[in-house]
Order: structure tokens, then sequence, then C-alpha cells
């Protein structure tokens, strides 16, 4: 569980990394969402939570390494899954969807990348992760 | 709408293409001038199981000048009318194309979980049974004269333009919602950078806010009378399945003999429709009954996995159980049977009414109802902000 809510919303435009990278890599990620940032400190890792003016609330999951190792969205729109997903967005793009999924429920099982997502206009939500980043001891299935 | 391919065998040509289907499902279960037949068959892909299929008629606004479309498929988990170019034929209807604000030609991006549809936006009169809908904005999906697709439009997805993609000559949408994005399509022009609505002048398609009554409508809200939501009804089928099954869409709620909501269970809904289920003791608050499901969609892992419908349950027919809360605080028990979806499919491989289907969800914390909740039973969809005599929609009720 998320425990700690640490920091207050910043003001100034917020740091967010694409899964995969290191969180002080600073990218414009945030800017270009014009996303305002929370910060919460949990047991095992690191959440930047973000909403952005379409009302999609984005998560960032930090490894103590400073990875990002997943993301999850909810809202009315689905991210901008290039900029969230960054140099997996090809991999997630042209990976076959796994078995059972259809035009509102996705599967994507890989070695380098899973992928849940569903949801109709109005509700999209999903999750992604990279396995091999995935801190002992967490299951990424259950971020939400 | 959320279809997953079953595994059944491709119906002949001569069958799929008779639009009314055949055998098995007997007469509609409702009759009156506000209802329109259902048909839960193969449908244009030759493919489909557990789709209920719908015939609407499009008219150039305020003329004769009509088109008849079957195979259209009923859902009420989206909204608005969109028809697949590819289903309307070698001659197909020229619908007016709509106007951004700045007066360029309307184009839409509509998105899916993992697809999207791009095409124009056109206005028609659409008819429903004996409802009329004038001059209302629809989609039309793979519109050979929209321009390509805008680079920002996909955002990863797979694109559903044409008939086999689809599985459907169209979509009717009859969710509770009055229009298909709503207002943040008002607001934002490119919502999270993607698109949703576009105005196309020659230099280019460049993403646009659109007022809610420019956005694809549910038809619905639009008719004269009956405007307050749906009933869609479908017979109780055998436990093995049926080649096809007839039901009824009923318009209107409590507004005709035919369509009163008698003692069924009103939930009320939250700002995406969803309301909470609550399975093995877990609230599962992004729930929703979707008749463009066609199977129930929620996570078991005591449930035994198909081998050949891989992400379907495959358990000797069990009966579960769960309860529905509606955001009114209204509460109902619901019991509902899974069997072995390979059994079924196998058993009839030609069968499109297949009863007791269910599959794993993406979601977490989602429990899609699809079309074997609809078996044998009927259920009621309430518009937003529309009056009936249980109070305000939204609302489902069953």
């Amino acid at each position: 569980m998320l425990a700690l809510p640490a920091l207050l919303w910043c003001a100034a435009p917020p740091v967010m990394a694409a899964l995969g990278e290191a969180v002080s890599s600073v990218s414009s990620d945030g800017a270009r969402l014009k996303a305002s940032l929370r910060v919460i400190g949990g047991a095992g890792y690191d959440v930047h939570e973000l909403t952005t003016p379409a009302g999609t609330t984005i998560r960032e999951y930090i490894a103590p390494s400073g990875t990002v190792f997943a993301v999850a969205w909810r809202g009315p729109f689905k991210p901008d899954l290039r900029l969230l997903l960054g140099g997996y967005f090809d991999l997630y793009a042209s990976s076959p969807r796994s078995a059972g999924s259809t035009r509102t429920q996705l599967a994507i099982d890989r070695q380098a990348l899973v992928v849940r997502a569903g949801g109709h206009m109005r509700a999209f939500s999903g999750l992604a992760w990279v396995p091999a980043l995935v801190p002992a001891g967490v299951n990424p299935g259950a971020l939400q | 709408m959320r279809a997953r391919v079953l595994a059944v065998a491709v119906l002949t040509a001569a069958l799929s293409a008779c639009g009314g289907g055949s055998g098995g499902g007997g007469p509609p279960v409702t009759t009156g001038t506000n209802v329109a037949p259902l048909i839960v068959d193969a449908g244009p892909g030759g493919t489909s199981v557990n789709l209920p299929f719908v015939t609407v008629t499009v008219c150039v606004p305020g003329t004769s000048t009509c088109q008849t479309i079957d195979h259209v498929l009923l859902d009420t988990g989206s909204t608005g009318l969109r028809l697949v170019n590819e289903g309307l034929g070698t001659s197909p209807i020229a619908l007016p194309q709509a106007l951004s604000a700045a007066g360029d030609p309307l184009q839409e991006c509509f998105q899916f979980a993992d697809g999207y549809t791009w095409g124009s936006v056109r206005t028609a009169d659409i008819q429903v049974a004996d409802g009329t809908a004038s001059n209302v904005p629809v989609q039309l999906i793979g519109d050979p004269s929209s321009p390509a697709v805008p680079a920002d439009c996909p955002n990863g997805a797979v694109p559903e333009n044409n008939v086999v993609s689809f599985g459907a000559n169209g979509v009717l949408g009859v969710s509770v919602f009055r229009e298909d994005c709503g207002p943040a399509c008002v607001a934002i022009a490119n919502p999270n950078g993607q698109g949703a609505f576009y105005g196309c002048p020659a230099s280019g398609c460049v993403g646009t806010t659109v007022a809610l009554i420019a956005q694809p409508q549910n038809p619905v809200y639009h008719f004269a009378t009956n405007n307050n939501g749906v009933a869609v009804e479908m017979p109780t089928i055998s436990s093995a399945g049926q080649l096809s099954a007839r039901g009824s869409l009923i318009l209107g709620i409590g507004t005709q003999t035919n369509n009163q909501l008698g003692g069924a269970a009103v939930l009320t809904l939250g700002t995406s429709g969803e309301f909470t289920t609550t399975y093995n003791g877990t609230p599962l608050t992004f729930s929703f009954i979707d008749s463009g499901s066609n199977a129930y969609f929620f996570n078991d892992s005591a449930l035994t996995p198909c081998v050949k419908n891989v992400g379907f349950y495959c358990p000797a027919r069990t009966t579960l159980a769960a309860v529905n809360t509606g955001k009114n605080g209204v509460v109902s028990d619901v019991a509902f049977d899974v069997a072995d979806a390979d059994a079924l499919t196998a058993n009839n491989p030609t069968f499109s009414a297949l009863p007791n289907v269910a599959g794993t969800n993406s979601l977490a914390s989602s429990f899609d109802w699809g079309l074997p909740f609809f078996y044998g039973r009927r259920v009621y969809v309430a518009i937003e902000g529309q009056s009936t005599s249980a109070g305000l929609g939204p609302f489902v009720a069953y």
C-alpha cells in the first residue's frame, strides 16, 4: 500500500520520466502534458502521480534504483503512450496482442514489457511494467 | 463494446448474407411500434458470438434519401451511431459532412482501449423502430474521402476501419451518455496529446474542440418520445447455445405499456457509467453492463482456464454469485452460471448464441456483464439527465 503522502503539489513544471528511464533524467514529458504532480513515498518504491488537464491520472512507479519500472493510468482519455512508455512505445505498438485481447481489453506479454489495459471512451485505464526492473517483493500486477 | 473472439466455424456466405439470420431464437419477446428486433447471429464477418445486431435506417437530413443498414451492433457500452463505410455497399448514402466551428471538415479519431476508428463526422436522420433523431452527427468509419490518419491519433492502437476488423456494419451506441466524448472534448482540442476530433482543411488536420451537440449523439436522446433510454431484452436460450437468438430493443423507459420498470432494481451510476460489483468479497468499483461485450469478463483464479479459447474459463458448469451496488446504495444479488467455453464451441461450432461464457478481465477493478447477462433478462439503460418513473438517469436497471 501507498502509505506516506510526502510532498505537496509542485508549482514548477513537474518532473516526469518515461517507463524504463531514470527518474533523475528529467524529461519534458510533464511539461508537455501540462500535468500537475504529486509524489507519494511508499514501501519499496515511490510513486509520482500526475493528473493531466484532460483528467487522466498517471502514476509512475519508481524503484529504489531511481528507475521507472511501471506506469499506470486511469481517466476519460488514454495518456500519450509515446511519452509515457518512452523507449518501450515501439514494442508496445508492434507487439502481438495476447489471446483474449479485444478492442476494449488489451494484454501484451513480452519478456521486456507487460501491458494490461481496458475500458471505453470516458473510462480508460491501464498498467504497463518492465519485468526486469520490478523490485524484489513487488507484485506489479497489483499496481493501479 | 468488447467482442472477444471465440472459436466457432465460419458460416456459409449464403446464411450470413441473408440479413435475418435463421433458426433457434423464436419470435421477439416484446412487440410494439417502439420495438426494434435484435438478432444474435454470425454477423457480417461470419464468426460473431453473442453480439446483438439491429437494423438502422439513416437518411440525408430532411429528405427521403435513405439507406437501411442491417447488422449494426447494438452497444449499451458506447454512444452514438458509427457506420463502417465498407458496410454501406457499392452505393453508399451520401450524408452531408459536418464542419468544425472554424468551418473545416470535421473528422473523428474514436478510441477503444486497443483500437481506434478514423473517419468523418456526418449528419443524418436516424430511424430505429418508430424513433427518429433528426440531423444528428454520426461517424462514418473508414470514409474514403477522409484525409490520412493524423500521426497522433493511433497512440499505438490497432486500426478498425473495415467490416472484418470492426465485426459489424456499424455500431449503435445507446449508453447512458448523451454524446460520445462529452465535456472533455468541449474544453480540450488534443486531450493528452492524442486526437479526438480534428478540423481538416486542405493544409492538414488539427485537433479541435467540439460542442456537445456537434459530437456524435445518442440518437435515443433525440427521439420525440421514448427518449429517456432503452430496454434490451433477450430470451432464455438453450444451455447448449443456439444457432441464433432473437431479442428486442425497446425504446423508452416507463413511457409505454411495454417498457414499464416494474420491480426492476435501479442502480445509479458514476461519472464514467460505473457501479460496483462485489465478487468473492472484493468490491470491483468500475463494473458495468455492456451488450457489446460477448461474455462475462471478470477475474477468478479458481476457475479452470480454457485450452482452446485462451482467455476464457472452462470449468464444469457452475453457479456463481455477485452483488451489484449502485451509487444510490441499491443492492442487487446476481446468480450466474459459467460453463466450459471450449466444450460449448466444440460441441456446436456454428452456434452464435452461447450462454454462460466468461473470461478474464484485463482490469483488476472491473466486472463486465456482457451479453450472457441479457439472456433471460430485460436490462434498462437510462440516459443521463433524462426523467423516468424511477428518477433521473443515468442508471441501469434489471
